[in-house]
């Protein structure tokens, strides 16, 4: 199955966009990301479906959530 | 036992905290942001539906509610996080040392209206004030010696309009009088878990309204967040920013279970039965003519002495009768000029949503009996 990963600036966003997902009927999971990427470190973000991840995205710009897509 | 002394800490609690903390403490409940396992991530979900609830209660968004250890600790990080050294500074008479001595360690010029005046009065003092340059008022919601609540909606919207930040302190006023920061235009308001929220100690919050500056406030805290670890600085955003270290989850699970007890029952009912306890107090006493009240009036809590006596004696005389009240200053030492010509303090009694008349029957029969001795 493939997916859209979508990474926000802290975990309670995280939470916070799943949340804003929910509402629009997108089912979502909080997921840790790999740091290695950034070397950031620690980050966090959600996991959709690829195929609802042109609506999520835009879900999330609605609910004013700041992503990177990954 | 007859607990009164509920402004310090609410005994009992409700069913519903006893469970969220034995449920927390006996699941499988990680450190939150510090792992993607399921413990970790059951943990962060525990936090985070805490947030929710304590942002529908305060009238915010979940990610502007920031634990912290208690509502002392949330109180350090608005006033040293926000003031520097000779900053100008409003407060009230009849603040609490976790106000009071922030400010003095800020180094911040104080200026302090009469929390017993008229309200147009404290507003227009506040209002000399910041024509003077102060650019902060911090003070409470609801005093812990007294049955006084502060104007604190007219003053957040001065402060607004005047463009001055407010910072609240709801240490008292949290889950009996109805806070919404966004209503009351308040910056920041300081709530802690286990007084009228009904959960246990070891946690607080900080709560920003929707539209205040967080990078405002300089983190008091560093360390770990769980999120770009490899930053030397703490995050921009909250709640992470405020958040350094490891939450305390069981006390978090606690204070989000009270927070829905306060929800369900609701306000109103809770102070509503606060104040007929109080009543029944006062009515019970009005005929003792060796007790003194100072400042009654219907409200969540009672200050007295008994003539003759020191407060300490009393209360200590009460505990004997199985009554549990507060005697002294109560950490609120400028409030008490205006109980005690003597300075030595008054005997506080202070209640909650789970007293009853017959106790307050019996409180008053024991002064009764303690005053004749």
């Amino acid at each position: 199955m493939k997916y859209g990963i979508f990474a926000l600036s802290s975990l309670t966003y995280a939470y916070k966009g799943r949340d804003a997902l929910y509402r629009y009927d997108i089912r979502s999971t909080v997921i840790r990301l790999d740091g290695t990427e950034t070397k950031k470190g620690c980050r966090f973000g959600l996991r959709v479906d690829e195929r609802d991840r042109d609506e999520a995205r835009r879900a999330l710009r609605s609910a004013g959530i700041v992503f990177t897509e990954t | 036992m007859i607990y009164f002394d509920n402004a310090a800490t609410t005994y009992p609690k409700p069913g519903c905290v006893m469970s969220a903390v034995n449920a927390a403490s006996s699941g499988a409940y990680g450190n939150p942001g510090r792992g993607g396992h399921r413990a970790a991530m059951a943990a962060a979900e525990l936090v985070y539906a805490a947030r929710v609830r304590l942002a529908m209660l305060f009238g915010t968004m979940p990610e502007r509610v920031c634990f912290t250890g208690g509502c002392t600790a949330a109180l350090n990080q608005a006033i040293l996080g926000l003031l520097r050294r000779g900053d100008k500074v409003i407060t009230s008479d009849i603040e609490h040392n976790s106000v009071m001595r922030p400010l003095y360690a800020a180094g911040a010029e104080i200026t302090a209206f009469p929390a017993f005046a008229r309200d147009e009065e404290i507003l227009g003092r506040i209002n000399d004030g910041i024509k003077n340059g102060s650019s902060c008022v911090v003070c409470t919601c609801a005093s812990n010696v007294f049955p006084r609540t502060l104007p604190y909606g007219q003053i957040g919207a001065l402060c607004r309009d005047r463009g001055v930040v407010f910072i609240a302190d709801g240490a008292q006023a949290a889950g009996v009088y109805d806070i919404n920061v966004g209503r009351d235009n308040i910056d920041v308001l300081c709530v802690p878990s286990h007084k009228g929220l009904y959960g246990v100690t070891g946690c607080g919050a900080l709560i920003l309204s929707a539209d205040f500056d967080a990078e405002r406030l300089r983190p008091v805290l560093s360390g770990g967040s769980g999120v770009n670890s490899a930053e030397p600085i703490m995050p921009k955003e909250p709640p992470e920013r405020f958040e350094a270290g490891t939450l305390p989850v069981v006390p978090v699970a606690a204070l989000a279970a009270g927070a829905g007890f306060v929800l369900d029952t609701g306000i109103d009912v809770i102070r509503k039965r606060e104040e007929r306890i109080c009543r029944a107090v006062l009515d019970g006493l009005s005929g003792a003519d060796a007790v003194r009240f100072y400042r009654a009036a219907p409200g969540t809590l009672l200050c007295f002495n008994i003539e003759g006596k020191s407060c300490e004696e009393t209360a200590a005389l009460l505990d004997g009768y199985g009554i549990c009240v507060r005697a002294g200053l109560h950490c609120a030492p400028s409030a008490h000029k205006y109980t005690a010509p003597d300075g030595t303090g008054a005997v506080r009694v202070s209640f909650s949503y789970f007293n009853t008349e017959n106790q307050a029957e019996e409180f008053c029969e024991a002064v009764r009996m303690i005053s004749r001795l």
